[in-house]
């Protein structure tokens, strides 16, 4: 699977790891990773170090996750994303909405 | 522009190498004035050193007392014959040198006349080149200030760029947000499914009392004929019923195609929503870096748009010095003139001397007289000539003296 959520080391905030293609193919799974976590203040850790490609529909499911964050007064943070991800991510202007870490 | 430039430095060569031509043309008709002149001031010494030693004889022979009136005569004779031969050639070569005097300063009139059109041209085109050069720097300012007025519909190239970019952004905004609506939608959509997949269920067990309606109908008939003539109209009921069952199921089958047509109409919905949400960024992302790319070779353009016309500026002004400098050093027409005119004196001198000769070819006088009038004449010449000489150096300065308009 190209899409793996585990819970972090501090057993409330979710890590989300996403390998090779980021697109529309990935939205149920991604959906499911995020959409049972109602805990209030979870923080959401999107690791995309192994990700090598980004769509529109990936720029969409980060932005629902941010709002299912929101109601649950988390935050969003994207992890290690690479150069041709960044770009898409930066002309999207997604560092105004959430973390990005690199 | 280039043009322009070029076209005026053939110009100003052309105007030079007549100018070269016609200073040419005057120094070698002062040359030849000036060897004439020479000539004939040779030819008169020489006729007077004959005179002298004529006369030098026939003194000697006066005190030797050997004086015969047949050598008196002769030598009268051959010294009329030379004044009038002197007077002749003094005559000609004066009319040879007038002449050449009047060409030369055709010459020189016409050349300079070429010349000052020329430069009249040049100018025109130094002035014209001047124009569009502030033409462009003015619309180059106006295109690349920072400030462009509003009633200017126009955009600048910078501006148009900046617009681009915003426009992108623009666009990624919206294929972001039309992407996160399309995934809600599909949400919904997955939801509805789960409804849907719910009513099958449901369906399900509508079919399930169906057949179990069906089955107490068989069972209730069965009864019905084991109680022969009193049941008979129970039997009817119950069939009735059967067939209620058999329509009801038929029925539920009808819905359970309708939803499944509903289901794959739903599929439908959800690969155009896919198509909405997935929009490739990469061309985006090609035409972001284009962008960029231009803002910055546009500002590479005008500034090297600025140096350019900032030396062509200066090249233009340098035009214009060249210029004044060369209608400046067409003065030389008026010390040509001035040359020319103090020659024509010159010559006129001649004259005095010619007249004098033509006098003596006809005088009785004794020749000591006679040569004693020609030493006056040529005294009072040279006389009058280093005067003229003494003025001319006065009247005629440098050339770089004063500045002159384009005449």
């Amino acid at each position: 699977m190209s899409i793996v959520s585990r819970v972090a080391s501090n057993n409330k905030d979710i890590v989300i790891t996403i390998s090779e293609r980021f697109d529309f193919s990935q939205y149920k799974i991604f959906r499911e990773a995020y959409c049972d976590c109602n805990g209030s203040g979870t923080d959401f850790y999107v690791d995309l170090s192994k990700a090598n490609y980004m769509d529109s529909s990936a720029l969409g499911m980060l932005l629902l996750l941010k709002e299912h964050a929101d109601k649950l007064a988390g935050k969003v943070i994207i992890e290690r994303p690479n150069d041709a991800i960044n770009k898409v991510l930066e002309i999207a202007q997604f560092h105004h909405l959430m973390t990005i870490v690199r | 522009m280039l043009q322009f430039e070029h076209k005026s430095t053939w110009l100003g060569l052309i105007c030079l190498t007549g100018l070269g031509y016609s200073l040419l043309a005057s120094v070698s008709v002062l040359v030849q004035i000036v060897l004439l002149l020479s000539i004939a001031v040779i030819f008169i010494l020489q006729s007077l050193k004959l005179q002298a030693t004529q006369t030098h004889n026939l003194a000697e022979q006066k005190s030797e007392g050997r004086f015969s009136a047949n050598v008196t005569k002769d030598s009268e004779h051959c010294i009329s014959d030379i004044y009038t031969e002197l007077e002749q050639t003094f005559a000609f070569e004066r009319d040879i040198i007038s002449n050449e005097v009047t060409r030369a300063n055709t010459f020189v009139s016409s050349a300079v006349v070429g010349m000052s059109q020329s430069f009249h041209e040049m100018k025109d085109i130094s002035d014209k080149q001047h124009a569009l050069l502030n033409e462009l720097i003015a619309s180059n300012d106006n295109r690349m200030g920072e400030l462009s007025t509003g009633e200017d519909e126009s955009l600048t190239m910078q501006e148009y760029i900046s617009e681009s970019g915003r426009l992108l952004e623009e666009f990624v905004q919206v294929v972001v947000t039309t992407s996160k609506q399309s995934l809600k939608t599909l949400n919904h959509i997955d939801d509805m499914v789960v409804q849907v997949d719910s009513i099958f269920n449901l369906l399900e067990n509508v079919e399930g009392l169906a057949s179990r309606t069906n089955l107490l109908a068989l069972n209730a008939s069965i009864e019905a004929a084991r109680a022969g003539e009193v049941g008979r109209g129970f039997a009817v009921v119950a069939d009735e019923v059967r067939s209620l069952s058999i329509s009801s199921s038929e029925l539920n089958e009808q819905i359970r195609n309708k939803i499944d047509a509903a289901k794959s109409t739903i599929d439908d919905l959800r690969e155009s929503v896919e198509h909405m949400a997935s929009t490739d960024m990469s061309n985006t992302l090609k035409t972001k870096a284009k962008i960029s790319g231009m803002t910055g070779s546009v500002s590479d353009i005008n500034k090297n748009m600025r140096e350019t016309i900032s030396s062509l500026e200066l090249m233009s002004d340098e035009m214009d010095n060249a210029m004044a400098q060369a209608v400046r050093s067409l003065q030389f027409e008026d010390m040509t003139t001035q040359s020319l005119q103090s020659i024509s004196i010159n010559i006129d001198q001649f004259n005095a001397i010619s007249a004098e000769l033509a006098q003596l070819s006809h005088s009785n006088e004794p020749i000591e007289v006679q040569l004693q009038h020609i030493k006056d004449v040529c005294a009072k010449v040279r006389e009058k000539s280093s005067q003229a000489s003494n003025n001319r150096t006065v009247s005629q300065e440098s050339l770089d003296e004063g500045d002159i308009e384009l005449f």
